[in-house]
């Protein structure tokens, strides 16, 4: 009996120690709180007040004008030239410099950095994804020369614009120090220069890529499939099929080459041709879009050409030749493959350099190498 | 040490134009750059002001900060100049320039900048003083003589004020003294004071 | 939920993003420029024309 009166007690002073606790967090929380709806209401009263008393007592105009200036309320100015505005104080402009000398280069070195490490980390643990079946000697042809073409057209102005856009980005911290001011801004004169005239030319080469290739790109199940095999390369022994272009590649294309194009080719041109009226605000965003775009689509891109060289045992030759071996299609693009033979595609006898590596037809089963 | 300023008294700026035809003329700087503009807020309303903005010489120059090149550099008496030699036109500082200082010309067609040219406070450039390089990148050179800006030292009203920020703001502030009416008021009492 | 966690996790993003901004104001110190040299930037000029630039803006810049 008197146990329980015990714990009853010692229960209720628990229960009352808890609420206390909790009264006295919620209203330390509350009560700074109290500030703002101090504000809140003497906003109001003020504002009633200064139309009950008239002009006279109106804020100072001459306060109010230096106010709207710092806010960046535009004025009239006489003066005509592509750079004059009629802003006193921009806001903009300081916004940009923090977002461009802190995160964005310090994040962008990082990010660059562990797409790097990343690819290598794949390559070390994964290693290069060989032809299980070796060589058959036999090829099948899956780019034409005009997509070949178009796709080197693109890839290398990406590399070119690449190395100059990250240039203007890092130069200051890492290349002046090692080429001292005047070789860094001689190379930055001309890399802006390419970068500007090749930019353009780029756009119209993923334009060309995205009308040549959305028609193999449309997402269906056996993408899902192919993801959820981890796309051959994580899972070993598992062999997602796949059409002409697996989930991955899809992947490319939709957020590299159309969507990060898309955001890079739109504020490439309003940086570009600055003759549009553009002003310095729709800049300084055109420029922050660019460049964190053009980031993450320079560390996607090392993925891209991770697995199209090193990555993966035959796959270069698809897009040098134009050819591929038949066992490299049936291990990687087995859907692919069928339906070409099932049109009518004959795989012929690869040239006598690419033979001499491939063991012969015959000997399914034995890794080549 | 000195640090040079430029100060517009808005109460006196009469939105003559002068600073900016000797700015023009001193520098012979060419068409379609302004080293400096006359801003009219409120323009035809009560309370109407016209500020003479040009190169505030910022202690913190964003454009310093954001310039791809390093092009930029401050003079002892904290006086903003960069060098010509090193731009390469990529327009960042008048992306990040709060008072849309820095100007391009145009060399050619789509709008392609040229070197960015900008108030130099009268005090030239990294060229010989008094070349004829330093003349025709930057500018004449009236600091070296022992002269202001030009825009300041014309300035009919006195409106703008450029020199040592110490006397500048001396000179501010006895004028702020003087000067009497309510703050709605303009005109002679509220820019020279009961004299 | 999903949501909250997700606008919870963007914040913590942004956080650690805007971390990175330059918390101090840079002075610009002068000599510190390494191109071309500017004889009207160095210490020496400054102080030569401190004292002319001063009177002249005592004489020039106040009412008569």
């Amino acid at each position: 009996m008197s146990e329980t009166t015990v714990s009853d007690v010692q229960r209720r002073r628990r229960r009352s120690l808890l609420w206390s606790l909790a009264l006295i967090l919620s209203l330390s929380m509350l009560l700074p709180t109290l500030g703002y709806v101090m504000a809140q209401t003497g906003q109001e009263v003020q504002a009633q007040a200064q139309q009950g008393f008239g002009p006279e007592r109106a804020t100072n105009p001459r306060s109010d004008m230096w106010r709207g200036a710092r806010e960046g309320q535009t004025g009239f100015t006489t003066q005509t030239g592509p750079y004059v505005t009629n802003t006193m104080i921009s806001n903009v402009g300081e916004t940009w410099r923090q977002f461009r000398m802190g995160p964005l280069i310090t994040y962008g070195a990082w990010l660059l950095g562990a797409a790097l490490a990343l690819v290598v980390l794949v390559y070390a643990v994964f290693g290069r994804i060989r032809l299980e079946h070796g060589r058959s000697g036999k090829t099948i042809e899956r780019w034409k020369f005009y997509e070949r073409c178009v796709h080197w057209f693109t890839a290398g102005s990406f590399v070119i614009l690449a190395i100059t856009g990250l240039s203007l980005l890092f130069g200051r911290s890492v290349l002046i120090p090692l080429m001292g001011r005047e070789a860094f801004a001689a190379y930055a004169e001309i890399g802006k220069l390419v970068h500007n005239y090749l930019g353009p030319a780029f756009s119209v080469g993923l334009l060309l890529l995205i009308l040549m290739w959305v028609r193999h790109n449309i997402p269906n199940k056996v993408d899902l499939a192919w993801f959820k095999a981890g796309g051959g390369i994580f899972l070993k022994g598992r062999h997602p099929s796949a059409g002409k272009l697996n989930g991955g590649e899809k992947v490319w294309f939709w957020l590299g080459v159309f969507v990060f194009g898309l955001i890079v080719s739109i504020s490439g041109f309003l940086l570009n041709f600055p003759i549009f009226g553009q002003t310095r605000e729709t800049m300084a965003l055109a420029q922050a879009a660019h460049a964190i775009t053009s980031l993450l689509w320079i560390g996607f891109f090392f993925g891209h050409a991770y697995i199209g060289t090193l990555g993966t045992e035959g796959a270069l030759e698809g897009m040098t030749t134009g050819r591929v071996d038949v066992n490299w299609a049936k291990q990687h693009h087995d859907l692919w493959y069928e339906e070409q033979i099932a049109r009518g595609a004959r795989p012929q006898p690869a040239e006598a350099t690419t033979a001499k590596t491939g063991a012969g037809a015959g000997t399914v089963g034995q890794p080549s190498h | 040490m000195a640090r040079m300023k430029f100060l517009c008294d808005a109460e006196r700026c009469i939105e003559c134009q002068a600073c900016v035809t000797a700015c023009k003329s001193e520098h012979e700087v060419p068409w379609g750059v302004n080293r400096r503009r006359v801003i009219v807020m409120d323009d035809g309303l009560p309370g109407e002001k016209s500020v003479s903005v040009a190169c505030m010489h910022c202690s913190d120059a964003p454009c310093a900060a954001v310039c791809p090149v390093d092009c930029f550099y401050t003079t002892a008496d904290g006086i903003v100049l960069h060098d010509k030699d090193l731009c390469i036109g990529c327009g960042y500082c008048f992306y990040a320039c709060p008072f849309g200082a820095p100007q391009y010309p145009q060399q050619s067609a789509f709008g392609v900048r040229g070197k960015m040219d900008k108030c130099t406070f009268c005090a030239g450039g990294p060229e010989p003083t008094h070349s004829e390089a330093e003349y025709v990148k930057y500018g004449a050179n009236r600091v070296a003589d022992g002269k202001l800006p030009l825009c300041a030292e014309m300035c009919a009203t006195k409106a703008l004020l450029a020199g040592d920020g110490d006397v500048v703001s001396d000179i501010y502030r006895q004028r702020v003294m003087r000067r009497g009416g309510r703050p709605q008021t303009w005109g002679w009492q509220a820019a020279y004071g009961t004299t | 939920m999903p949501y909250k966690a997700m606008l919870a996790a963007l914040a913590v993003v942004s956080v650690a993003l805007l971390s990175a901004c330059e918390p101090d104001v840079i002075v610009h110190e002068p000599g510190v420029y390494k191109g071309k040299p500017d004889e009207t930037a160095t210490q020496e000029a400054a102080e030569r024309r401190a004292q002319p630039l001063r009177d002249r803006a005592l004489t020039g810049m106040t009412d008569r």
